[in-house]
């Protein structure tokens, strides 16, 4: 007979709902309000209902019925722990007349925290915003009625790519992990790589719509604590509705007007930035990518792999000064190809002056048309073969690169010296080490062509002095771009373009001014 | 974002010195120099080279005097408003001629040598430009960009002149001092101390060293690099040239870089050598703007430095077309670097008489000495 009848819902729920959902319509409120239907409406608004969110509300059985609600975001969260570590364990150990009695609606929200819930890592929170941003990361809040604070459960538990080798920074000597899109696998990574108590990892929110998580990481006692607040303060005070990837970061923070150099390296090797954290740097970690940055920088930086420090290092200094050679070419040798054979054909020796004429017979462009033809076809063959889906990328190289070259050179369009000049222009473009610098020297290459086409050597030195200039006036975080060469540092110059052994190395790059300064102790004194 | 307020570090100092005196001056001084006393000339520069390491001592000594002010400031201080103002406005003056005056010879020599369709006109203001572009920045990059260059100046002018040594004949150097020659001591002095001149640019990069403490070594330093190049380069010409033919040559340096070659790799190497050198020239012309700017900037309590320098062009622009040819420029230039030298030599004196005399001296700070 009872099941017929719905039991009558009391006058009072009956006004408080309807004053719950006036509240919710009216205003946001910054806080919870401490009644259970209010906040309830208030979050479930809050979110617009959205399909994923899921409210599961159920009571515990203890001395009085207590109203309790668990949410969460379907697909953030390991299931497993919403269901055995929250929901069973309230349910199950509830039971229990040792807990049910120590329970009172007044103190219900100490007890659960210390009796019942079985998850590890909790904390509890009335601000709204909080609360909303730990449910959107993958956390689960814990509503319990007669409460006005909220518990926060960790419970995040979405798919991620696991840790697989760095794509971009390949070496051939050296750990094959990368960082992943996880900013928690990433702390654990470097953790993992530097085990000291004194590595700081600083968690701090930006991006008002995408709330993303960021990660500073340093060594307390050896970063320099002014550059340090100086990173922080300033990438927490970036105001910009969704931070992506790390580069928004980088290229919000740059105060230096035009340029096409990066204030900060971005790195996929956890090697690599331990090393950097190492030294005195700056670590921050942006959730959804596997780019981490590093600041300070310095230019030479850009120079250098993490190999150099795995192998002996006469060899590293070779392959380092290998790298400056293929940088320089590929900056400079197709405008001074253009200088050297239409300004001052004097220079070359005459069989070779003689080959050179031979070869542009018939060719019916100028060297600097026939030049940029092939710089372009060469661009668009690398931008199409970085779109194009894995297997067909490299055969893409091989048919613009051979079939292209070979054929222009046999339709009498190009001459094969410029194939050539060409060719090695844009390997040499691929031994810088970091990609963002590697594209700027691309890049620059062509204001260097159209300098020596119109005023010879000259007009390179003209350009490399601009580049100078610019470099020169360059700072990252006060620290000059071109340190240890300028300003001259003789404690520095052990690891720059030359990498020298480890006990040349003894101290940490004198530019980041390291509190701690040594890396090495002092050799004891022969006796 | 905090600035260091004292930038410059001692090897900056040096690269200062070496760069800014070092210019478009080393293409003739060894005509100069031969015309005058013939084969005494490594003797005019060793004694050239001491009455330089006087003077810039002269300028260290005040500037350590007046340890936070530039040229313009102790000027002021110690002659006062009007004359210091002019004094420091003399310099000015100097500077922005001899930046006109080297981009004008260098502009010559690079379309005679190498670029004969490019007007006179782009090369000088190709120059003019660039310098400015380097006096628009601050203290620090311009001594980052000096530092940067400072190897590829010097190393340019050894690279090209060691190899010709090898061609030098001894004998074209014998006798070590012609008779009859040391009459000409004096003018010889003269022409040979001239080509020190730029030295006092560090006037104004004083107040900013770190190092204070430092400065006098790196100054000597400076000096004595300088003197080692140009002897270098005057020894080699007489001895590839001989006095005779040194003397009708018009930029005998450049004869000099012509004869030799690499072969297989190069065969002439005047356009590298110019093209390096125009890192050479270009370091003089900024050094001499960045001093126009930074007196008239003190002068005028003009704060930014962003655009304006790019203005000075102009005026420096008309100075270097002045000249009909280059003789023309080449006597001016003489006469003006005279004049120069009565300036450069007599204003540290007369400051430091002053400055004695009534007492003014920039207190020391003593944190700032320790802090840096």
């Amino acid at each position: 007979m009872s099941s017929e009848f719905k039991k009558p819902v009391p006058a009072a729920e009956i006004k408080e709902r309807h004053r719950a959902e006036q509240v919710a319509a009216n205003k946001a409120p910054t806080e919870l309000t401490g009644s259970f239907e209010t906040d309830l409406s208030l979050l479930r608004t809050l979110f617009h209902n959205s399909s994923d969110l899921v409210i599961r509300r159920f009571r515990l059985p203890i001395p009085e019925d207590l109203d309790v609600a668990v949410l969460y975001i379907d697909g953030l969260v390991d299931t497993r722990v919403v269901d055995q570590d929250i929901i069973q364990s309230l349910l199950r150990l509830s039971r229990i007349e040792s807990v049910a009695e120590r329970l009172k609606p007044g103190n219900a929200m100490d007890k659960i925290k210390a009796y019942l819930l079985s998850a590890g890592e909790i904390e509890t929170s009335s601000a709204i915003e909080k609360i909303s941003h730990t449910i959107l990361s993958g956390d689960t809040a814990l509503l319990i009625a007669g409460s006005k604070d909220c518990i926060i459960v960790n419970s995040r538990g979405f798919e991620t790519r696991g840790v697989q080798e760095p794509t971009i920074e390949a070496v051939v000597r050296g750990p094959r992990e990368g960082f992943s899109e996880n900013i928690r696998t990433n702390t654990s990574l470097i953790r993992r790589r530097i085990k000291d108590p004194d590595l700081v990892i600083e968690a701090a929110v930006i991006g008002q719509r995408s709330g993303t998580d960021i990660a500073f990481v340093y060594i307390k006692d050896i970063a320099d604590p002014q550059i340090v607040e100086e990173i922080k303060t300033k990438i927490e005070s970036i105001k910009i509705d969704a931070v992506l990837e790390s580069g928004y970061i980088e290229q919000l923070v740059h105060d230096q007007g035009v340029s096409l150099f990066p204030q900060m390296q971005a790195s996929e090797r956890p090697d690599k930035v331990a090393a950097g954290i190492l030294e005195g740097r700056v670590a921050v970690i942006v959730d959804g990518t596997p780019f981490v940055l590093l600041a300070p920088v310095v230019w030479v930086q850009f120079f250098q792999s993490p190999e150099d420090y795995y192998e002996q290092s006469q060899l590293s200094t070779f392959i380092r000064l290998v790298r400056f050679v293929a940088t320089a070419f590929s900056l400079f040798l197709p405008g001074v190809y253009i200088a050297m054979t239409s300004f001052h054909p004097e220079m070359i020796p005459t069989p070779l002056a003689l080959a050179l004429a031979a070869a542009r017979t018939g060719v019916p462009f100028s060297l600097v048309t026939e030049i940029l033809i092939m710089e372009i076809s060469v661009e668009i063959i690398r931008e199409a073969s970085v779109r194009l889906p894995g297997p067909i990328g490299p055969t893409i190289g091989i048919v613009g690169g051979l079939i292209l070259g070979e054929a222009s050179v046999r339709a009498g369009i190009v001459s094969p010296l410029t194939v050539i000049v060409v060719a090695i222009t844009t390997i040499g473009s691929f031994a810088t080490p970091n990609h963002t610098t590697a594209i700027s020297f691309r890049f620059l290459r062509f204001p260097f062509i159209f300098l020596g086409a119109s005023f010879g050597l000259i007009g390179i030195t003209t350009g490399l002095i601009l580049l100078v200039i610019h470099l020169a006036g360059l700072e990252s975080w006060g620290v000059p771009y071109m340190a240890p060469y300028a300003p001259y540092e003789p404690t520095g110059q052990g690891d720059a373009i030359l990498r020298r052994e480890f006990s040349f190395q003894r101290t940490r790059p004198p530019f980041l001014k390291p509190q701690d300064k040594h890396r090495l102790p002092r050799p004891e004194p022969r006796s | 974002m905090k600035t260091n307020r004292k930038p410059v570090t001692p090897y900056q100092a040096i690269a200062i010195v070496v760069n800014t005196i070092i210019s478009g001056r080393l293409l003739i001084l060894p005509r100069e120099l031969c015309t005058e006393v013939g084969n005494g000339s490594w003797l005019m520069i060793v004694v050239s080279a001491l009455v330089a390491l006087v003077i810039i001592s002269l300028y260290t000594a005040v500037g350590r005097r007046f340890s936070d002010s530039s040229l313009p400031q102790y000027t002021v201080k110690t002659l006062g408003v009007f004359g210091g103002s002019m004094l420091a406005l003399l310099f000015g003056a100097s500077w922005l001629i001899m930046a006109s005056l080297s981009a004008r010879i260098f502009s010559a020599v690079i379309i005679t040598a190498i670029l004969p369709r490019v007007p006179l006109e782009v090369g000088i203001l190709v120059m003019l430009l660039l310098g400015a572009h380097l006096a628009t920045k601050n203290i620090a990059t311009i001594a980052r960009v000096h530092e940067l260059l400072l190897p590829l100046v010097v190393g340019a002018i050894f690279l090209l002149v060691v190899p010709s040594l090898s061609r030098v004949s001894l004998w074209r150097l014998l006798p070590l001092i012609e008779p009859g020659s040391l009459k000409k001591l004096g003018t010889g002095i003269l022409v040979g101390s001239s080509s020190f001149l730029g030295l006092e640019i560090v006037s104004l990069f004083m107040p900013c060293y770190g190092r204070p403490e430092l400065a006098g070594r790196s100054h000597k330093l400076g000096i004595l690099i300088v003197a080692a190049v140009a002897l270098l380069t005057v020894e080699g010409c007489i001895g590839v040239l001989g006095t005779g033919t040194l003397a009708r040559t018009q930029w005998p340096t450049l004869t000099l870089v012509r004869m030799i070659s690499f072969h297989g790799i190069f065969e002439r190497l005047e356009a590298p050598f110019l093209a390096m050198y125009v890192i050479v020239v270009f370091t003089t012309i900024g050094s001499m703007l960045f001093g126009v700017v930074a007196i008239l900037a003190q002068l005028f309590k003009i704060k930014s430095q962003a655009i304006w320098p790019y203005l000075l062009v102009i005026p420096a622009y008309y100075l270097a077309v002045g000249p009909p040819n280059v003789i023309a420029v080449e006597k001016a230039g003489q006469i003006f670097a005279y004049f120069r030298l009565g300036l450069v030599v007599f204003t540290p004196l007369i400051v430091l008489l002053v400055a004695i005399i009534r007492g003014k001296e920039d207190r020391p700070d003593e944190k700032q000495a320790e802090g840096s």
